[in-house]
């Protein structure tokens, strides 16, 4: 590697001005310009980021709430109203069960550690999914056949066995460990579908162009690849995630995973049990877990819906207010990939 | 602004006796009228001529083609007339037809090839349906009109019955056009209007299919309307040209007054920019700016940004399409005068650098004699892709392989320059790879100052791979593809001072990249820096990826067909670029092209070599000069033949020398010289022997053909079918 | 030129050299509409496109039927070859790989028609 000195000597026409004038505090006001207030602004500049930002912070406070413990614990025959519809008493805005339990409490008790979980399976399936593709599709050659062969493996078992057997072994009660037991093949699908997608990126001019300048592997994927998937790996985030909470809640539901207190599956298998789905007394007993768990799938998928947005580069120039190009036309840029 | 032009334009022109088609002040326009994409046109197409239009991309010319056909796409709207004449019967108005009579008048009057026209087959039926379809659209007789469909497809070098058998997706590009030219003209019109036709086709290709134009305009009659964004493309068919600028004539007139005595500047300046085998080198020159949009048409003379000439008057007044010296020859422009005083013509004239041969044949000599370790050496180096294949093939080996490069043996100094020239899918892109290391051969040894490369890819090696890898970059063909979207310019740019300069600090990284932008033209750089290449032109991509691979300190630059993608009026300023940065970089360049006169333009410039390729093989190398006044090899002749050119006297040329127009598949290549299938000279001896590349009398570099050796069995065996029997013929 | 006919067998695709007694199975018919999208393939064709005259289109759309495409249109040696080159396993798309090959194949073919919008980036 040639120093400093020898390689400057190269470039005769070498810029005039003093070099070194570029400050510590400029840099950090570089990096805080291009990597986080441009992406907030063009991220919020969508309102499906905003509404979606709204709903998850929303769920992001009902846990603090849970856990600086600004409401009161769900606990059996705190009201004496059983049966409580919604939006009737203050004191209980969402009403009670059968038991006369505060639903909102119910609601809220629950909300750390289903956020938890689907954190945990919501990264786990897609970190892994993101590893598997890119290195398989990106290498390929036996690199490629040993990780196809074992996602094969992984995708010919069925997943819902799987994960009713290994829950019913693990009884996981941690959260984490639940999002990354509900999700434990989910990768294997995904890693797929994103080697697809790498591979036809692998054929752009700019990855041979970094491969013949001798950048690494991994340089390359980070730098070249992962950004032109990243779209698409936000909506799977937030697919994976959705699916662990409907699959923690059928699971719940259907009695497979520990009762490890409440939670809006365990709130909606005993709605059903004691007959919410037949009286209309009960119904909001149903109805409230369901909109929980609902509003938030719904609140991720806007979020991601909104957040690809920052990893498109015309719309990010376009925000910043920098001239947009003359040429529209020979645009084949990878948005184009999805 | 155009009924302003409409009252001081002359009518009609009538500088044509017998006119077929008489345009009078035609326009299109969009947006409720206010966007002119083809304004105030007035041209008549003489009966039996070609009729040459010339224009940039988006200047109108398409719909221009459009117009005479009455099929200008929605939302636009065409007013104006469009007089036909029919040599037997009434003149009619085509914008006054009615649906059944335009329906009729389309493709049995007038019939048109454009640029989409390759992918508007049905591909659920054979071409021979689509000559069915077609003829009884028209109530015409199927039986006649097939064998008239035969016998053109017979003209244009296809066996009728095979490509009427076939679906359109078992024909290749070059089959699938002229397959169309004779579905544009199974129903006998009287002209065929050809917008682009050639334009996604190999060189070779266009070329071949224009002279097979030519052929059948003569024998049924036709006239050819032709339109093209490439001047000396259509200059070789032309009886008339028409050069259309922002939306307007600006010149037309018979196509030896055009090339030799234009009298607008743009005209002059299109002729100047175009590379061409006959203009001196250092007279080229490109053409500063851009076209204009159709919304954002200049006040008065549309070229007068462009234009050094222009005058306040310019500025201010539109000039009229009138003839200036009382003859057919029209153009719209002020100064038409002092144009052609000022711009003087670069080629024509004899080339005063022939000089240039002896200097280049001295190198060629002194390099391979001094014995200096070369700066890449190839040995018979092979790139075989086998397909893609099962088990059972495997075991019984049989399988599909595709020869991509077959025994190249060639060395590059340092401060070299090679240009591989050939036509697509001969395996040059491959075997530029293979040089700098980005394929791995097959077979042979690629070594980089004696180092093998992919030895030492493996670790045992002298000189260190990184130090290789860092030592031969590349610039992709493709500039759109060549720069990572999600990255600016200055991360782009970062990455490879990184390899280089890694202990560098970001001010100075910062201003390396700067001063090395403002050095390919980009100014200011600090702007530049902070785009995204989205935010870039073609051009500017190419430059930044040129930037990219000098700022690694390379030995050797790949250049893929870099300048094929950028605009025809910028591609000589990026090629002269290219030779100053090579020469301030000390490094060595190998150009891949499939255009002789860019490869010229290269190797004269840089005092380098062009390599021929044909199918995976060398078949010869040489000086530009060399290659271009003294042909060895027969394909050398063709792709010389192919090539553009504005010599007036060489332009009426015969057909191609070829006996077959399309190439063989590469998988099954021809046994003997792969040349021999269509070669004009081939005879027995080159079914069964292959030439070796060898050194040439009288002349620097090598060829690989037997007719070099005055002692070879070739000169006694028999020619094959379709050959030349007299060799001698088709030397210059 | 060799071509290969499709032949069905109890809704079963063969393809069959007309002058030899070679056939490859591609697999159930309704497979390979399934993998090529449905029962019918739209071709949209551009304003230029659709005045050739062997294009009869109201709206410049042709509706290819799909499964009289697959079971009429016939193939060239080398895309025998190429088919023959997979198994008829089904762990990597849930149908037999060869059928999704073959329906990969002809959607090529349709899509090489047709209108090409520039890519638009979603």
């Amino acid at each position: 590697m040639p120093t400093e000195d020898e390689g400057s000597d190269e470039f005769d026409w070498r810029a005039d001005e003093s070099a070194g004038e570029v400050g510590f505090r400029d840099r950090l006001e570089e990096i805080y310009q291009h990597s986080i207030r441009e992406p907030a602004l063009v991220a919020w500049s969508d309102m499906r980021t905003r509404i979606g930002f709204f709903i998850v912070s929303f769920y992001v406070v009902m846990a603090l709430v849970d856990v600086f413990g600004l409401w009161r614990n769900a606990s059996p025959n705190q009201s004496m109203h059983r049966l409580l519809p919604p939006f009737q008493s203050l004191k209980y805005p969402l009403g009670t069960t059968q038991s006369g339990i505060d639903l909102l409490a119910l609601i809220i008790d629950s909300t750390p550690f289903i956020l938890l979980m689907v954190f945990a399976g919501g990264v786990w399936a897609t970190t892994l999914a993101v590893l598997v593709g890119t290195v398989s599709g990106y290498k390929g050659g036996r690199v490629d056949t040993v990780i196809t062969t074992i996602s094969d493996f992984f995708m010919a078992i069925p997943g819902l066995p799987l994960v009713i057997v290994l829950a019913i072994t693990l009884s996981p009660e941690n959260p984490l460990l639940l999002g990354v037991v509900l999700t434990i093949n989910y990768w294997a699908g995904l890693g797929r579908s994103i080697r697809s997608q790498v591979l036809s990126i692998r054929e752009n001019s700019y990855v041979e162009a970094s491969r013949t300048m001798g950048t690494g592997t991994l340089r390359i994927i980070r730098k070249d690849i992962l950004p032109n998937i990243m779209p698409y790996v936000l909506v799977n985030f937030v697919k994976a995630a959705r699916y662990t909470i409907f699959a923690s809640v059928g699971l719940y539901f259907i009695g497979v995973l520990p009762y490890s207190g409440q939670n809006w599956g365990v709130t909606l298998n005993n709605a059903y049990y004691q007959g919410g789905l037949f009286t209309m007394q009960a119904v909001h007993w149903l109805l409230v877990p369901i909109a929980a768990i609902v509003g938030l799938a719904f609140g991720l998928l806007l979020l991601s819906q909104g957040m690809d947005r920052i990893f498109n580069p015309r719309v990010r120039t376009r925000f910043s207010g920098e001239s947009e190009s003359v040429e529209e036309a020979d645009d084949s840029s990878t948005g184009g990939l999805m | 602004m155009s009924t302003e032009n409409q009252s001081r334009a002359p009518a009609t022109d009538h500088s044509v006796e017998d006119p077929i088609i008489e345009v009078e002040d035609t326009n299109v326009t969009f947006n409720d009228g206010h966007t002119y994409v083809l304004d105030d046109a007035n041209v008549s197409i003489d009966r039996h001529e070609v009729l040459g239009i010339v224009g940039e991309s988006g200047s109108g010319k398409s719909m221009f083609a459009s117009a005479l056909m009455d099929a200008i796409p929605d939302p636009g709207v065409l007013s104006g007339k469009i007089h036909y004449h029919p040599e037997d019967g009434e003149s009619v108005d085509v914008l006054e037809l009615s649906d059944e009579e335009l329906r009729q008048f389309r493709w049995e009057e007038v019939s048109m090839v454009f640029q989409g026209a390759m992918s508007s087959f049905n591909p659920t039926m054979k071409v021979k349906t689509h000559f069915e379809e077609t003829l009884k659209a028209h109530d015409k007789s199927v039986s006649e009109g097939l064998e008239f469909a035969r016998e053109l497809l017979e003209n244009l070098y296809l066996e009728p019955d095979r490509v009427l058998d076939a679906y359109p997706h078992e024909l290749s590009g070059g089959m699938q056009q002229r397959a169309l030219i004779a579905l544009s003209m199974v129903l006998d019109p009287e002209v065929l209007v050809m917008d682009e036709p050639t334009a996604a086709l190999d060189l070779l290709m266009q070329r071949s299919i224009l002279s097979l134009l030519e052929e059948l305009q003569a024998e049924y009659d036709l006239t050819i309307v032709f339109i093209t964004h490439d001047l000396p493309l259509v200059a070789s068919l032309a009886d008339r040209m028409a050069i259309i600028y922002a939306f307007q004539f600006a010149e037309i007139g018979p196509r030896d007054d055009i090339i030799q005595n234009s009298a607008h500047p743009y005209t002059r300046k299109l002729l100047n920019a175009t590379p061409n085998l006959d203009a001196p080198l250092s007279e080229m020159q490109p053409i500063e700016g851009e076209g204009p949009a159709p919304v954002n048409v200049p006040s008065g003379c549309r070229f007068h940004p462009r234009c050094e000439l222009a005058t306040a008057e310019c500025r201010t007044d539109d000039p009229p399409l009138v003839s200036h010296d009382d003859n057919e020859h029209r153009s719209a422009c002020h100064h038409w005068a002092e144009a052609r005083e000022e711009i003087p013509l670069n080629f024509g004239e004899d080339s005063p650098d022939v000089g240039g041969i002896e200097a280049t044949s001295e190198r060629e000599t002194s390099a391979s004699v001094d014995g200096e370790e070369p700066l890449l050496s190839l040995n018979d180096v092979e790139v075989h892709f086998e397909e893609e294949q099962g088990i059972v093939e495997q075991f019984f080996g049989d399988s599909d392989t595709v020869r991509a490069v077959d025994g190249v043996s060639l060395d590059i100094e340092e401060q070299d320059l090679v240009c591989l020239l050939g036509e697509s899918g001969c395996g040059k892109t491959t075997l530029g790879k293979t040089m700098i290391g980005l394929q791995k051969p097959t077979g042979g040894s690629i070594e980089f100052r004696g180092q093998d490369i992919w030895e030492a890819k493996r670790g045992n090696g002298d000189i260190s791979h990184e130090e290789i890898r860092q030592a031969l970059q590349i610039i992709h063909q493709d500039p759109g593809s060549a720069l990572n979207p999600n990255d600016r310019v200055v991360n782009i740019l970062s990455e490879a001072l990184r390899h280089t300069h890694p202990n560098s600090d970001r001010s100075e990284r910062r201003a390396r990249m700067r001063s090395l932008l403002e050095r390919v033209g980009m100014s200011p750089a600090d702007d530049f820096l902070d785009r995204y290449p989205h935010q870039l032109s073609g051009g500017e991509k190419q430059r930044v990826a040129l930037a990219r691979a000098l700022l690694m300190n390379p030995e050797a630059i790949l250049a893929d067909e870099a300048i094929s993608a950028v605009d025809v009026s910028l591609r000589i300023e990026i090629m002269d670029l290219m030779l100053e940065l090579q020469d301030e970089f000390e490094t060595s360049f190998l150009f891949i092209s499939h255009d002789l006169s860019n490869a010229r333009y290269f190797a004269e410039h840089g005092d380098g070599r062009i390599a021929v390729m044909y199918l995976g093989e060398i078949v010869e190398i040489g000086s530009a000069e060399r290659l271009i006044h003294d042909p060895r090899h027969p394909y050398t002749e063709v792709l010389r033949w192919a090539t553009p050119n504005l010599d007036l006297e060489e332009m009426d040329e015969s057909g191609p020398p070829l006996r077959e127009v399309d190439v063989p598949d590469p998988i099954d290549p021809p046994s003997g010289c792969r040349f021999h299938t269509r070669c004009p000279v081939a005879r027995e001896a080159c079914r069964e022997e292959t030439p070796e590349l060898q050194d040439i009398d009288g002349g620097d570099g090598k060829a690989a053909c037997f007719r070099e050796d005055p002692d070879h069995a070739y000169w006694d065996s028999e020619p094959l079918e379709g050959a030349k029997a007299d060799p001698d013929a088709v030397e210059r | 030129m060799t071509r290969y006919e499709p032949v069905v067998e109890d809704d079963t695709l063969f393809l069959v050299a007309d002058d030899a007694d070679d056939r490859v199975e591609i697999g159930a018919v309704d497979d390979v509409v399934a993998a090529m999208g449905g029962d019918t393939h739209p071709i949209e064709y551009d304003e230029k496109q659709r005045k050739q005259p062997w294009l009869d289109t109201d709206d410049g759309v042709l509706d290819v039927d799909v499964r009289e495409t697959v079971t009429t249109l016939p193939h060239t040696a080398e895309t025998v070859a190429e088919l023959r080159d997979y198994d008829m396993g089904t762990d990597r798309y849930g149908l037999p790989r060869r059928t999704v090959e073959f329906a990969n194949e002809l959607v090529d073919i349709l899509e090489q028609q047709g209108k090409h919008d520039p890519e638009t980036p979603e």
